[in-house]
Protein backbone atom coordinates (compact mmCIF):
# COMPACT_ATOMS: atom_id res chain seq x y z
CA UNK A 1 0.00 0.00 0.00
CA UNK A 2 2.75 2.46 0.80
CA UNK A 3 4.59 1.02 -2.46
CA UNK A 4 1.31 2.38 -4.14
CA UNK A 5 0.87 5.50 -2.72
CA UNK A 6 4.75 6.55 -3.38
CA UNK A 7 4.61 5.80 -7.22
CA UNK A 8 1.02 8.20 -7.13
CA UNK A 9 2.69 10.91 -5.99
CA UNK A 10 5.50 10.29 -7.60
CA UNK A 11 3.43 9.84 -10.74
CA UNK A 12 1.30 13.18 -9.72
CA UNK A 13 4.64 15.11 -9.37
CA UNK A 14 6.70 14.39 -12.38
CA UNK A 15 3.38 14.89 -14.42
CA UNK A 16 3.23 18.33 -12.94
CA UNK A 17 6.99 19.19 -13.40
CA UNK A 18 6.97 17.83 -17.14
CA UNK A 19 3.62 20.02 -17.98
CA UNK A 20 5.73 23.17 -16.70
CA UNK A 21 8.26 22.17 -18.68
CA UNK A 22 6.60 21.84 -22.04
CA UNK A 23 4.69 25.09 -21.08
CA UNK A 24 8.01 26.60 -20.83
CA UNK A 25 9.08 25.60 -25.06
CA UNK A 26 5.30 26.87 -25.77
CA UNK A 27 3.39 23.52 -26.43
CA UNK A 28 -0.01 23.33 -27.26
CA UNK A 29 -2.68 22.67 -24.67
CA UNK A 30 -3.43 19.14 -26.83
CA UNK A 31 -0.43 17.99 -26.29
CA UNK A 32 0.02 18.69 -22.88
CA UNK A 33 -1.86 15.61 -21.42
CA UNK A 34 0.47 13.25 -23.24
CA UNK A 35 3.79 15.30 -21.94
CA UNK A 36 1.65 14.45 -18.61
CA UNK A 37 0.94 10.66 -19.13
CA UNK A 38 4.56 10.33 -20.06
CA UNK A 39 6.76 11.90 -17.73
CA UNK A 40 4.51 10.38 -14.86
CA UNK A 41 4.77 7.00 -16.16
CA UNK A 42 8.67 7.34 -17.01
CA UNK A 43 9.74 9.01 -13.95
CA UNK A 44 7.94 6.58 -11.62
CA UNK A 45 9.20 3.64 -13.72
CA UNK A 46 12.44 4.78 -12.77
CA UNK A 47 11.61 5.23 -9.37
CA UNK A 48 9.93 1.66 -9.22
CA UNK A 49 13.54 0.41 -10.89
CA UNK A 50 16.05 2.37 -8.78
CA UNK A 51 14.70 2.29 -5.51
CA UNK A 52 12.60 -1.62 -4.96
CA UNK A 53 14.40 -3.22 -7.53
CA UNK A 54 17.73 -2.13 -6.67
CA UNK A 55 18.81 -1.36 -10.36
CA UNK A 56 21.62 1.20 -11.20
CA UNK A 57 20.56 4.66 -11.88
CA UNK A 58 21.83 4.69 -15.50
CA UNK A 59 19.88 1.93 -16.90
CA UNK A 60 16.76 2.57 -15.21
CA UNK A 61 17.45 6.15 -16.83
CA UNK A 62 17.95 4.31 -20.23
CA UNK A 63 14.95 2.23 -20.12
CA UNK A 64 12.37 4.90 -18.38
CA UNK A 65 13.45 7.23 -21.50
CA UNK A 66 13.39 3.91 -23.66
CA UNK A 67 9.95 3.34 -22.86
CA UNK A 68 8.99 7.51 -23.18
CA UNK A 69 10.04 7.32 -26.81
CA UNK A 70 8.82 4.37 -27.43
CA UNK A 71 5.19 5.36 -26.16
CA UNK A 72 5.42 8.97 -27.64
CA UNK A 73 5.43 7.15 -31.63
CA UNK A 74 1.66 5.84 -31.01
CA UNK A 75 0.27 9.25 -28.92
CA UNK A 76 2.12 11.45 -32.13
CA UNK A 77 -0.48 10.50 -34.72
CA UNK A 78 -3.46 11.08 -32.18
CA UNK A 79 -2.33 14.27 -31.11
CA UNK A 80 -1.01 15.34 -34.55
CA UNK A 81 2.17 16.48 -33.24
CA UNK A 82 6.01 14.96 -33.78
CA UNK A 83 6.75 12.66 -30.70
CA UNK A 84 9.59 14.53 -29.49
CA UNK A 85 6.96 17.35 -28.66
CA UNK A 86 5.68 15.51 -25.39
CA UNK A 87 8.57 13.03 -25.56
CA UNK A 88 11.39 15.50 -25.34
CA UNK A 89 9.64 17.80 -21.34
CA UNK A 90 8.56 14.31 -20.28
CA UNK A 91 11.96 13.43 -19.87
CA UNK A 92 13.14 16.81 -18.28
CA UNK A 93 11.89 15.54 -14.66
CA UNK A 94 14.45 13.09 -14.50
CA UNK A 95 17.43 14.88 -15.07
CA UNK A 96 19.86 14.70 -12.09
CA UNK A 97 20.49 17.26 -11.06
CA UNK A 98 22.15 16.28 -7.64
CA UNK A 99 24.98 14.56 -9.07
CA UNK A 100 25.73 17.89 -11.13
CA UNK A 101 25.75 19.61 -7.50
CA UNK A 102 27.90 17.43 -6.11
CA UNK A 103 30.51 17.29 -9.15
CA UNK A 104 30.56 21.19 -9.01
CA UNK A 105 30.99 20.99 -5.23
CA UNK A 106 33.91 18.77 -5.27
CA UNK A 107 35.60 21.21 -7.88
CA UNK A 108 35.25 24.20 -5.76
CA UNK A 109 36.31 21.83 -2.61
CA UNK A 110 39.40 19.90 -4.45
CA UNK A 111 40.75 23.46 -5.85
CA UNK A 112 40.42 24.48 -2.13
CA UNK A 113 41.95 22.03 -0.58
CA UNK A 114 45.23 22.20 0.76
CA UNK A 115 46.24 18.50 1.12
CA UNK A 116 46.39 15.93 -1.28
CA UNK A 117 44.26 13.50 0.38
CA UNK A 118 41.54 16.09 0.78
CA UNK A 119 42.55 16.65 -2.88
CA UNK A 120 41.89 12.74 -3.88
CA UNK A 121 38.92 12.98 -2.01
CA UNK A 122 36.93 15.74 -3.76
CA UNK A 123 38.82 14.72 -7.08
CA UNK A 124 37.12 11.36 -6.62
CA UNK A 125 33.85 12.58 -5.39
CA UNK A 126 33.64 15.44 -8.71
CA UNK A 127 34.69 12.71 -11.53
CA UNK A 128 32.27 9.60 -9.96
CA UNK A 129 29.47 12.59 -9.81
CA UNK A 130 30.38 13.79 -13.12
CA UNK A 131 30.53 10.66 -15.15
CA UNK A 132 27.86 9.47 -13.49
CA UNK A 133 25.60 12.70 -14.58
CA UNK A 134 27.01 12.43 -17.94
CA UNK A 135 26.38 9.40 -18.18
CA UNK A 136 22.66 9.18 -17.21
CA UNK A 137 22.06 12.11 -19.63
CA UNK A 138 23.13 10.46 -22.52
CA UNK A 139 21.77 7.15 -21.79
CA UNK A 140 18.43 9.52 -21.88
CA UNK A 141 18.88 10.72 -24.86
CA UNK A 142 19.81 7.81 -26.53
CA UNK A 143 16.45 6.10 -25.45
CA UNK A 144 14.41 9.05 -26.08
CA UNK A 145 15.82 9.42 -29.70
CA UNK A 146 16.14 5.42 -30.76
CA UNK A 147 12.58 5.21 -31.22
CA UNK A 148 12.06 8.07 -33.44
CA UNK A 149 14.96 6.75 -35.63
CA UNK A 150 13.75 3.56 -35.91
CA UNK A 151 9.75 4.17 -36.20
CA UNK A 152 10.98 6.83 -38.59
CA UNK A 153 7.78 6.74 -41.25
CA UNK A 154 5.26 7.11 -38.31
CA UNK A 155 7.44 10.13 -36.69
CA UNK A 156 7.92 12.03 -39.85
CA UNK A 157 4.16 12.02 -41.00
CA UNK A 158 2.59 12.57 -37.21
CA UNK A 159 1.46 15.71 -38.75
CA UNK A 160 -0.28 14.72 -41.74
CA UNK A 161 -3.76 15.01 -42.20
CA UNK A 162 -6.19 12.34 -42.13
CA UNK A 163 -6.18 10.35 -45.39
CA UNK A 164 -10.07 10.47 -46.74
CA UNK A 165 -10.58 7.44 -48.91
CA UNK B 1 26.15 37.34 11.49
CA UNK B 2 23.33 36.06 10.97
CA UNK B 3 21.26 39.25 10.71
CA UNK B 4 24.22 40.68 8.32
CA UNK B 5 23.10 37.56 6.00
CA UNK B 6 19.49 38.36 6.98
CA UNK B 7 19.97 42.01 5.96
CA UNK B 8 21.55 41.56 2.81
CA UNK B 9 18.99 38.61 2.14
CA UNK B 10 16.25 41.41 2.16
CA UNK B 11 17.93 44.32 0.15
CA UNK B 12 18.67 41.79 -2.50
CA UNK B 13 15.08 40.69 -2.77
CA UNK B 14 13.46 44.17 -2.11
CA UNK B 15 15.98 45.73 -4.90
CA UNK B 16 14.72 42.98 -7.33
CA UNK B 17 10.96 43.45 -6.45
CA UNK B 18 10.97 47.36 -6.75
CA UNK B 19 12.90 47.07 -9.98
CA UNK B 20 10.31 44.25 -11.58
CA UNK B 21 7.38 46.42 -10.06
CA UNK B 22 8.82 49.59 -11.98
CA UNK B 23 9.58 47.70 -14.87
CA UNK B 24 5.90 46.60 -15.42
CA UNK B 25 4.44 49.90 -14.40
CA UNK B 26 6.84 51.58 -17.08
CA UNK B 27 5.55 49.34 -19.47
CA UNK B 28 2.32 49.10 -18.58
CA UNK B 29 2.34 53.31 -18.77
CA UNK B 30 4.32 52.86 -22.24
CA UNK B 31 7.17 54.78 -20.91
CA UNK B 32 9.54 52.26 -22.39
CA UNK B 33 8.71 52.53 -26.09
CA UNK B 34 10.44 55.77 -25.90
CA UNK B 35 13.91 55.17 -24.65
CA UNK B 36 15.96 51.96 -24.76
CA UNK B 37 19.34 52.02 -23.64
CA UNK B 38 20.30 48.47 -23.36
CA UNK B 39 20.89 46.61 -26.47
CA UNK B 40 23.30 44.19 -26.60
CA UNK B 41 22.31 42.12 -29.81
CA UNK B 42 23.72 44.97 -31.80
CA UNK B 43 20.73 46.79 -33.16
CA UNK B 44 21.60 49.93 -35.47
CA UNK B 45 20.04 52.28 -33.26
CA UNK B 46 21.10 51.81 -29.42
CA UNK B 47 18.74 54.96 -29.20
CA UNK B 48 15.32 55.06 -30.44
CA UNK B 49 13.59 58.30 -29.54
CA UNK B 50 9.90 59.02 -30.52
CA UNK B 51 11.33 62.06 -33.12
CA UNK B 52 8.19 63.50 -35.16
CA UNK B 53 10.68 64.93 -37.45
CA UNK B 54 12.04 61.61 -38.11
CA UNK B 55 11.21 59.83 -41.48
CA UNK B 56 10.72 56.13 -40.45
CA UNK B 57 10.67 55.02 -43.91
CA UNK B 58 14.61 53.92 -43.73
CA UNK B 59 13.70 51.88 -40.64
CA UNK B 60 11.45 49.65 -42.45
CA UNK C 1 12.02 30.98 -64.79
CA UNK C 2 14.44 32.39 -62.70
CA UNK C 3 11.40 34.64 -60.80
CA UNK C 4 9.70 31.15 -60.25
CA UNK C 5 13.04 29.39 -58.55
CA UNK C 6 13.68 32.71 -57.10
CA UNK C 7 10.59 32.69 -55.01
CA UNK C 8 10.47 28.99 -54.04
CA UNK C 9 13.94 29.37 -52.96
CA UNK C 10 13.30 32.23 -50.65
CA UNK C 11 10.45 30.44 -49.76
CA UNK C 12 12.19 27.54 -48.77
CA UNK C 13 15.26 29.07 -47.37
CA UNK C 14 12.49 31.13 -45.11
CA UNK C 15 11.10 27.93 -43.80
CA UNK C 16 14.14 26.10 -42.90
CA UNK C 17 15.65 28.60 -40.50
CA UNK C 18 11.72 29.18 -39.32
CA UNK C 19 12.18 25.56 -37.98
CA UNK C 20 16.33 25.90 -37.15
CA UNK C 21 15.04 28.85 -35.01
CA UNK C 22 12.40 27.09 -33.19
CA UNK C 23 14.31 24.22 -31.93
CA UNK C 24 13.71 21.63 -34.31
CA UNK C 25 15.91 18.44 -34.99
CA UNK C 26 17.95 18.50 -38.25
CA UNK C 27 16.35 15.42 -39.80
CA UNK C 28 13.24 16.88 -39.54
CA UNK C 29 13.85 20.51 -41.41
CA UNK C 30 15.62 17.76 -43.71
CA UNK C 31 12.63 15.74 -44.02
CA UNK C 32 10.63 18.55 -44.37
CA UNK C 33 12.34 20.59 -46.73
CA UNK C 34 12.63 17.48 -49.26
CA UNK C 35 9.21 16.66 -48.89
CA UNK C 36 8.00 20.73 -50.18
CA UNK C 37 10.78 20.54 -52.85
CA UNK C 38 9.23 17.69 -54.61
CA UNK C 39 6.08 19.37 -54.64
CA UNK C 40 7.16 22.06 -55.90
CA UNK C 41 9.03 20.21 -58.85
CA UNK C 42 12.46 21.70 -57.54
CA UNK C 43 15.30 20.17 -56.41
CA UNK C 44 16.67 21.67 -53.24
CA UNK C 45 20.58 20.99 -51.52
CA UNK C 46 20.26 22.39 -47.92
CA UNK C 47 23.04 23.52 -45.88
CA UNK C 48 22.79 23.29 -41.89
CA UNK C 49 24.80 25.52 -39.66
CA UNK C 50 24.61 26.29 -36.15
CA UNK C 51 23.77 30.21 -37.62
CA UNK C 52 23.14 29.74 -40.94
CA UNK C 53 20.98 27.97 -43.27
CA UNK C 54 22.60 27.98 -47.02
CA UNK C 55 19.77 27.36 -49.30
CA UNK C 56 20.34 25.97 -53.71
CA UNK C 57 17.25 25.44 -55.36
CA UNK C 58 17.72 23.74 -59.14
CA UNK C 59 15.15 23.86 -61.44
CA UNK C 60 13.97 20.37 -62.75
CA UNK C 61 16.73 19.69 -65.53
CA UNK C 62 19.44 20.93 -63.47
CA UNK C 63 19.63 24.18 -65.85
CA UNK C 64 19.41 27.11 -63.36
CA UNK C 65 19.70 27.76 -60.23
CA UNK C 66 18.82 30.23 -57.41
CA UNK C 67 20.79 29.82 -53.99
CA UNK C 68 19.88 31.74 -50.67
CA UNK C 69 21.58 32.21 -46.80
CA UNK C 70 19.06 32.96 -44.27
CA UNK C 71 19.82 33.63 -40.18
CA UNK C 72 17.49 31.40 -37.84
CA UNK C 73 14.87 33.65 -36.96
CA UNK C 74 12.56 33.54 -33.69
CA UNK C 75 13.63 33.72 -30.34
CA UNK C 76 13.27 30.83 -27.91
CA UNK C 77 12.46 27.18 -28.67
CA UNK C 78 8.63 26.65 -29.88
CA UNK C 79 7.03 23.39 -30.45
CA UNK C 80 3.55 24.70 -31.48
CA UNK C 81 5.76 26.78 -34.71
CA UNK C 82 7.63 23.45 -35.28
CA UNK C 83 3.95 21.34 -35.88
CA UNK C 84 2.52 24.44 -37.84
CA UNK C 85 5.55 24.39 -40.05
CA UNK C 86 5.35 20.46 -40.04
CA UNK C 87 1.97 20.24 -41.17
CA UNK C 88 2.08 23.17 -43.66
CA UNK C 89 4.79 20.90 -45.42
CA UNK C 90 2.11 17.99 -45.58
CA UNK C 91 -0.70 20.22 -46.53
CA UNK C 92 1.72 21.48 -49.35
CA UNK C 93 2.70 17.89 -50.40
CA UNK C 94 -1.03 16.70 -50.43
CA UNK C 95 -3.04 19.60 -51.17
CA UNK C 96 -0.44 20.47 -54.12
CA UNK C 97 -0.47 24.06 -52.16
CA UNK C 98 1.30 26.98 -55.33
CA UNK C 99 4.35 28.22 -52.99
CA UNK C 100 2.39 31.86 -52.91
CA UNK C 101 -0.52 30.30 -50.65
CA UNK C 102 1.94 28.55 -48.83
CA UNK C 103 4.04 31.55 -48.20
CA UNK C 104 0.61 33.27 -47.25
CA UNK C 105 0.10 30.43 -44.50
CA UNK C 106 3.93 30.35 -43.56
CA UNK C 107 3.53 33.97 -42.64
CA UNK C 108 0.94 33.98 -40.68
CA UNK C 109 2.59 30.84 -38.82
CA UNK C 110 5.19 33.08 -38.16
CA UNK C 111 2.89 36.10 -36.53
CA UNK C 112 1.40 34.03 -34.06
CA UNK C 113 2.03 34.20 -30.14
CA UNK C 114 3.17 32.13 -27.95
CA UNK C 115 1.29 31.04 -24.63
CA UNK C 116 0.33 33.83 -21.64
CA UNK C 117 3.29 34.35 -20.36
CA UNK C 118 1.91 34.63 -16.58
CA UNK C 119 0.22 30.85 -17.16
CA UNK C 120 3.56 29.92 -18.47
CA UNK C 121 5.04 31.64 -15.22
CA UNK C 122 2.16 29.81 -12.99
CA UNK C 123 3.08 26.36 -14.91
CA UNK C 124 6.75 26.38 -14.60
CA UNK C 125 6.90 27.69 -10.30
CA UNK C 126 5.17 24.75 -9.92
CA UNK C 127 7.15 22.57 -11.94
CA UNK C 128 10.18 23.51 -9.90
CA UNK C 129 8.40 23.04 -6.70
CA UNK C 130 7.13 19.50 -7.80
CA UNK C 131 10.81 19.11 -8.96
CA UNK C 132 11.83 19.94 -5.32
CA UNK C 133 8.80 17.20 -3.57
CA UNK C 134 10.61 14.38 -6.38
CA UNK C 135 13.61 15.02 -4.68
CA UNK C 136 12.15 14.51 -1.69
CA UNK C 137 11.85 18.02 0.04
CA UNK C 138 9.33 18.56 2.31
CA UNK C 139 6.18 20.85 1.93
CA UNK C 140 8.26 24.43 3.24
CA UNK C 141 11.26 23.42 1.16
CA UNK C 142 8.60 23.23 -2.31
CA UNK C 143 7.18 26.74 -0.74
CA UNK C 144 10.37 27.82 -0.47
CA UNK C 145 11.12 27.12 -4.32
CA UNK C 146 7.82 27.68 -5.99
CA UNK C 147 8.61 31.66 -4.30
CA UNK C 148 12.00 31.40 -5.68
CA UNK C 149 11.17 30.03 -9.19
CA UNK C 150 8.11 32.50 -9.33
CA UNK C 151 10.63 35.73 -8.84
CA UNK C 152 13.43 34.03 -10.85
CA UNK C 153 11.48 33.34 -13.88
CA UNK C 154 9.40 36.40 -13.93
CA UNK C 155 12.74 38.31 -13.69
CA UNK C 156 14.34 36.32 -16.91
CA UNK C 157 10.92 37.00 -18.63
CA UNK C 158 11.25 40.77 -18.28
CA UNK C 159 15.26 40.61 -19.24
CA UNK C 160 14.23 38.95 -22.36
CA UNK C 161 11.35 41.02 -23.10
CA UNK C 162 14.55 43.71 -22.88
CA UNK C 163 16.02 41.44 -24.94
CA UNK C 164 19.14 41.27 -22.74
CA UNK C 165 21.65 38.51 -23.64
CA UNK C 166 20.11 35.33 -22.52
CA UNK C 167 23.05 34.09 -20.86
CA UNK C 168 23.66 37.54 -18.35
CA UNK C 169 19.36 36.99 -17.85
CA UNK C 170 20.74 33.13 -16.40
CA UNK C 171 23.13 34.25 -14.46
CA UNK C 172 21.24 37.47 -12.85
CA UNK C 173 17.96 35.03 -12.74
CA UNK C 174 20.24 32.16 -10.91
CA UNK C 175 21.56 34.44 -8.83
CA UNK C 176 17.92 35.73 -7.37
CA UNK C 177 16.35 32.27 -7.29
CA UNK C 178 19.25 30.89 -5.26
CA UNK C 179 19.56 33.78 -2.74
CA UNK C 180 15.49 33.33 -2.18
CA UNK C 181 16.35 29.58 -2.06
CA UNK C 182 19.02 30.25 0.87
CA UNK C 183 16.17 31.51 2.78
CA UNK C 184 15.59 28.03 3.95
CA UNK C 185 18.92 28.16 5.50
CA UNK C 186 18.99 31.89 6.92
CA UNK C 187 15.43 31.47 8.85
CA UNK C 188 15.77 27.81 9.67
CA UNK C 189 12.28 27.36 7.55
CA UNK C 190 12.12 24.07 6.11
CA UNK C 191 13.58 20.65 7.32
CA UNK C 192 15.74 20.42 4.31
CA UNK C 193 17.25 23.19 3.36
CA UNK C 194 19.59 22.08 0.74
CA UNK C 195 17.20 20.25 -1.46
CA UNK C 196 15.30 24.12 -1.42
CA UNK C 197 18.58 25.59 -2.52
CA UNK C 198 19.68 22.83 -4.95
CA UNK C 199 16.26 23.02 -6.88
CA UNK C 200 15.53 26.85 -6.60
CA UNK C 201 17.79 27.31 -10.18
CA UNK C 202 16.87 24.12 -12.08
CA UNK C 203 14.03 25.92 -14.24
CA UNK C 204 17.15 27.80 -15.82
CA UNK C 205 18.62 24.18 -17.43
CA UNK C 206 18.63 23.99 -20.84
CA UNK C 207 17.04 20.84 -20.94
CA UNK C 208 15.49 20.65 -24.56
CA UNK C 209 19.09 21.74 -26.59
CA UNK C 210 21.20 18.98 -24.93
CA UNK C 211 17.99 16.39 -26.00
CA UNK C 212 18.02 18.33 -29.64
CA UNK C 213 22.24 18.02 -29.93
CA UNK C 214 21.58 14.16 -29.13
CA UNK C 215 19.09 13.96 -31.81
CA UNK C 216 21.88 15.81 -34.55
CA UNK C 217 24.84 13.49 -33.41
CA UNK C 218 22.50 10.65 -34.39
CA UNK C 219 21.41 11.83 -37.51
CA UNK C 220 24.78 12.97 -38.62
CA UNK C 221 24.92 16.48 -38.33
CA UNK C 222 27.44 16.96 -36.25
CA UNK C 223 28.44 20.82 -36.50
CA UNK C 224 24.96 21.09 -35.40
CA UNK C 225 25.03 18.59 -32.59
CA UNK C 226 28.69 20.32 -31.01
CA UNK C 227 27.34 24.10 -31.63
CA UNK C 228 23.89 23.08 -29.50
CA UNK C 229 25.91 20.73 -26.70
CA UNK C 230 27.89 24.07 -26.43
CA UNK C 231 25.46 26.14 -26.63
CA UNK C 232 23.81 24.16 -23.43
CA UNK C 233 27.04 23.67 -21.53
CA UNK C 234 27.75 27.66 -21.53
CA UNK C 235 24.02 28.50 -20.14
CA UNK C 236 24.66 25.35 -17.53
CA UNK C 237 27.77 27.13 -16.60
CA UNK C 238 26.05 30.54 -16.26
CA UNK C 239 23.71 29.14 -14.17
CA UNK C 240 26.24 27.28 -11.79
CA UNK C 241 28.17 30.78 -11.48
CA UNK C 242 25.10 32.66 -10.46
CA UNK C 243 24.26 30.05 -7.81
CA UNK C 244 27.95 30.19 -6.77
CA UNK C 245 27.20 33.75 -6.44
CA UNK C 246 24.48 33.50 -4.48
CA UNK C 247 25.40 30.70 -1.76
CA UNK C 248 28.66 33.16 -1.50
CA UNK C 249 26.65 35.64 -0.62
CA UNK C 250 25.02 33.76 1.86
CA UNK C 251 27.43 32.32 2.61
CA UNK C 252 26.40 28.86 2.32
CA UNK C 253 29.70 27.18 1.68
CA UNK C 254 28.38 23.51 1.52
CA UNK C 255 25.65 21.52 0.91
CA UNK C 256 24.63 18.20 1.91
Amino acid sequence: MELLFDILQDMLFSALAAIGFASISNTPFSAMKYCALLGAVGHSLRFVMMNYMGIHIVISAFVAALIIGILAIPFAPKAKCPPETFSYPALLPMIPGMYAYRAVQGLVLCLSSNDESAFDHYFYLMNFNGLTCVIVVAGMVLGVTLPIFVFKRISFSATREMIKD
Amino acid sequence: MTTHLIFTWFSIISFVVVAILARCIARFNGLSNHYRFIGFEGKEDYFEYDDDDNDDENYK
Amino acid sequence: MHDMLKGKCRFISSYAAALLGCGATCIRIEKNVERIARTFGVHVDMTLLPSHVITVVWDKDYTHSYNCQSKPTGEAIDFCRNIELSKLSWQIAEDKLLYEDAANRFEKIISQPRLNKWLVLLLTSTANASFCRLFGGDFKAVGIVFCATLIGFLLKQIMLEDKIDLRITTVLSAFVASVIGASGYLFGISGTPELALGTSVLFLVPGIPYINAGSDLFAGHYLCSVSRFIQAVILTICLSLGLCGGMFLMQMNFFN
